[in-house]
């Protein structure tokens, strides 16, 4: 029965629970208290909320906490004196180097993600152990001092440019610069400043500098030359032009890069004899694909002449060139990311290289002449364009999902009986779930499903559900995120991702959505799984 | 019945620093760290973000440290600050959304919608039933995304007196809130909370 004090006790209720009422008011609600059951099943409900609230469990720092602290702090302090914005990747990129933890890299925009994995693991090391020493002598520096520094190494990069690379700098075209350069120039930077940190701020504010004030053409040979500068002050490591090559080399070797870079052979037989030990420019890769086709053409003739099968030689030639960019050592990274986004969409054969970046090895060249069939998948004379190489690519993709589809065998009742013969019959290749997570409750609340292949997304993803644990580590280069969703249900669903398979040109994800016995509702169900990363399109099947 | 109440939180309640001189950085982070930690993850919910926070207000505290007079609890002084610098980011935080999610029907026939009722009662639970453990967990979740409905500062209030014990005099200084208001809007966030979980909160009978 609501009367008039109650409404005047509402707030009374809660505060009394607390104790923070004073004598008289506490004497009136516990009075009325004794009169109205209303108000005691309402004082109840509130001991029970505030109870809940107060039971919600304490949870330890996560691990690498106070690192992640004392770098953010770091960066904060610098940021007080640095006009420079990006000085907290680095501190980002020392913090993952300090840790070590993977979390730290998913920060990074995806180009950054992508590379810093890879680039950092020796300067790490260097890193760790002069993260202190690199910090007194940063902190020791007056702005004046820094700006001084900074002049020398510029003078000292223009210097060693033009000693370095000239003949290979001069091809370059200025007006690209700014695109082509656009991933050379991030990973120029991102070496630098990883390695920077560990003992050259000054190293780190020229070049962020040097990019205001010098002209385009300057501005990209420091870019490209920057590594050379890392770690400046005197006593700490400093790469080199070649140590840094032969770092990246390890490193292109590891991920299964090559680079043109010919032997000389003393055979002057040979098309490749006096071609220089160094990535080609595209002319210079031209003159020898020239020299081969003729030399090829020449053994094509006596083979004819002898009956002997025969090379064709049509078409391919354009793809053997080497790329504008290939004379940049740099460019194994950008090589890197378009050679892995090959692999991902299945289609190496496929013409089209991404904006005809691509260098290829001697290797690759002359096996490409010697297996004459793969010529016939080269469609025209010419390079294509990353537009055009996609195109074909889409298309020929399509095409195989049509003839994989049209090519199901109708089932047969024995087929079904089995999940493996299932598979077998459909034509199904599983992809393993790496891992997973899922709840109850924490979900959107509507059904639906979703591929996550970037790092911003998952985490997105990840602080929607609500999970307590840190954010698992995802290689989004390699591997990528499902999730389905349930729909909100009074009664208590549970929902699971099933298994994740490729099948006719498609990747299907199949949930299952089961009631949970016994179980309380409502429930917003959600399931997250980490498999294999694939560009195929992919749809939910819900399955019994 | 009032007393026993009172009992229960007393527990919670901060215990006053020593004024004297301030402790040293180490002494600080070891002492705040896990509590700011543990705030943040009440007032923005998940780990993430929760662990952005509270290194955000912990580096403001250390900056403000040599200059903390003592004049509160150093407790309340760091939740002032916790809560103030999660305001401050609410205001300016603009919700991105990177992903969508596709209807789960369609494409290949299969829909919850549309299978849901057909499967339900034909299906084996593959759990009998959930352990104590897990029901902890799943009350502790529900709890959260209560939480997270409530405007911000009815949570903080509800957060900083259920959650760390602070006093009403406490709150209303560590929000700049009066006391009046500070009991009006943990009473409003209780019952709201109340609604919320009506299933956990209400008596079994009632």
């Amino acid at each position: 029965m609501a009367n008039e004090s109650e409404n005047h006790t509402l707030d009374d209720l809660s505060a009394y629970i607390d104790d923070a009422l004073g004598e008289d008011a506490k004497r009136r609600v516990a009075a009325h208290l004794e009169d109205c059951r209303e108000c005691r099943a309402e004082l109840d409900t509130l001991k029970r909320v505030s109870k809940m609230v107060a039971d919600l469990p304490r949870h330890p720092l996560p691990e690498g906490f106070q690192t992640r602290l004392r770098m953010k702090r770091l960066e904060a302090e610098r940021e007080t004196y640095t006009p420079m914005g990006w000085l907290p990747q680095p501190a980002r990129l020392a913090a993952f180097a300090a840790t070590g933890v993977m979390v730290g890299a998913i920060f990074f925009n995806e180009v950054r993600y992508r590379l810093a994995p890879k680039i950092l693991p020796d300067l790490a090391e260097t890193e760790t152990a002069s993260e202190d020493a690199g910090r007194r002598a940063l902190e020791a520096l007056s702005p004046a001092q820094i700006e001084e520094a900074r002049r020398q190494l510029v003078a000292r990069n223009k210097a060693s440019v033009s000693a370095a690379w000239s003949g290979v700098a001069d091809e370059a075209d200025p007006s690209a610069s700014a695109k082509k350069g656009g991933l050379v120039m991030e990973t120029a930077q991102l070496l630098e400043r990883s390695a920077g940190l560990s003992g050259g701020a000054a190293a780190v504010r020229g070049f962020g500098s040097e990019e205001n004030d010098a002209a385009p053409v300057e501005k990209k040979r420091t870019a490209m030359l920057t590594p050379q500068v890392v770690g400046a002050p005197p006593g700490q490591p400093t790469y080199t032009n070649d140590e840094l090559r032969t770092y990246l080399d390890a490193e292109s070797r590891r991920l299964g890069i090559q680079q043109v870079i010919p032997e000389p052979s003393p055979n002057s037989d040979d098309p490749w004899a006096g071609v220089p030990n160094r990535p080609l420019s595209k002319e210079e890769a031209r003159a020898v694909m020239a020299r081969v086709t003729s030399r090829l053409r020449n053994s094509n003739r006596d083979a004819r002449a002898a009956n002997n099968p025969t090379v064709p030689l049509e078409g391919l030639t354009p793809v053997l060139l080497g790329a504008p960019e290939a004379s940049r050592p740099l460019n194994v990274a950008a090589a890197a990311v378009a050679q892995r986004k090959r692999v991902h969409s299945g289609r190496m054969d496929i013409v089209g290289i991404p904006g005809s970046r691509m260098s290829v090895t001697r290797d690759q060249a002359v096996a490409f002449l010697e297996e004459g069939q793969k010529l016939d998948r080269v469609q025209g004379r010419r390079e294509y364009t990353e537009a055009e190489g996609r195109a074909l690519t889409k298309a020929q993709k399509q095409a195989d999902a049509d003839a994989a589809y049209a090519s199901v065998k109708p089932l047969a009742l024995k087929d079904m009986k089995t999940e493996q013969g299932l598979e077998d019959t459909l034509g199904i290749e599983r992809m393993p779930v790496l891992r997973s997570w899922g709840a109850d409750s924490g979900g959107l609340g509507t059904a639906g499903g979703a591929v996550l292949t970037s790092p911003n997304d998952f985490i997105d993803l990840w602080k929607r559900v609500g999970r307590s644990e840190t954010l698992p580590a995802v290689d989004f280069e390699s591997e990528m995120v499902v999730a389905v969703f349930g729909a909100r249900s009074d009664s208590a669903r549970r929902l699971e991702i099933v298994s994740v398979a490729k099948q006719g040109g498609r990747i299907l994800i199949r949930y299952r959505i089961a009631p949970v016995e016994n179980g309380k509702g409502p429930t917003t169900p959600y399931h997250v799984a980490v498999v294999e990363r694939s560009d195929y399109p992919f749809g939910f099947v819900q399955v019994p | 019945m009032g007393a026993d109440a009172k009992e229960q939180k007393d527990e919670g309640t901060p215990r006053p620093e020593p004024v004297s001189q301030p402790p040293s950085e180490a002494e600080f982070l070891e002492r705040n760290s896990r509590l700011v930690y543990n705030l943040a993850l009440r007032l923005v919910g998940n780990a993430v973000d929760a662990e952005d926070l509270a290194q955000d207000a912990l580096i403001r505290a250390l900056k403000a440290l040599p200059n903390f007079r003592g004049d509160s609890a150093q407790t309340t002084w760091v939740y002032r600050i916790t809560v103030n610098t999660w305001k401050n980011r609410v205001r300016s935080e603009k919700r991105r959304s990177f992903w969508k999610t596709l209807p789960l029907h369609g494409l290949f026939g299969g829909g919850e919608d549309g299978e849901e009722k057909n499967t339900e009662g034909s299906l084996p639970a593959d759990e009998p039933a959930l352990d104590a453990g897990l029901e902890t967990e799943e009350v502790a979740r529900e709890v959260q995304s209560a939480l997270q409905t409530l405007d911000e500062e009815n949570r903080a209030v509800v957060v900083l007196r259920d959650i760390e014990g602070l006093s009403y005099q406490d709150i209303g200084e560590a929000l700049s809130l009066p006391e009046g208001t500070v009991k009006s809007k943990l009473s409003r966030a209780r019952n709201a909370l109340a609604l919320k979980l009506k299933r956990y909160a209400q008596n079994e009978d009632g």
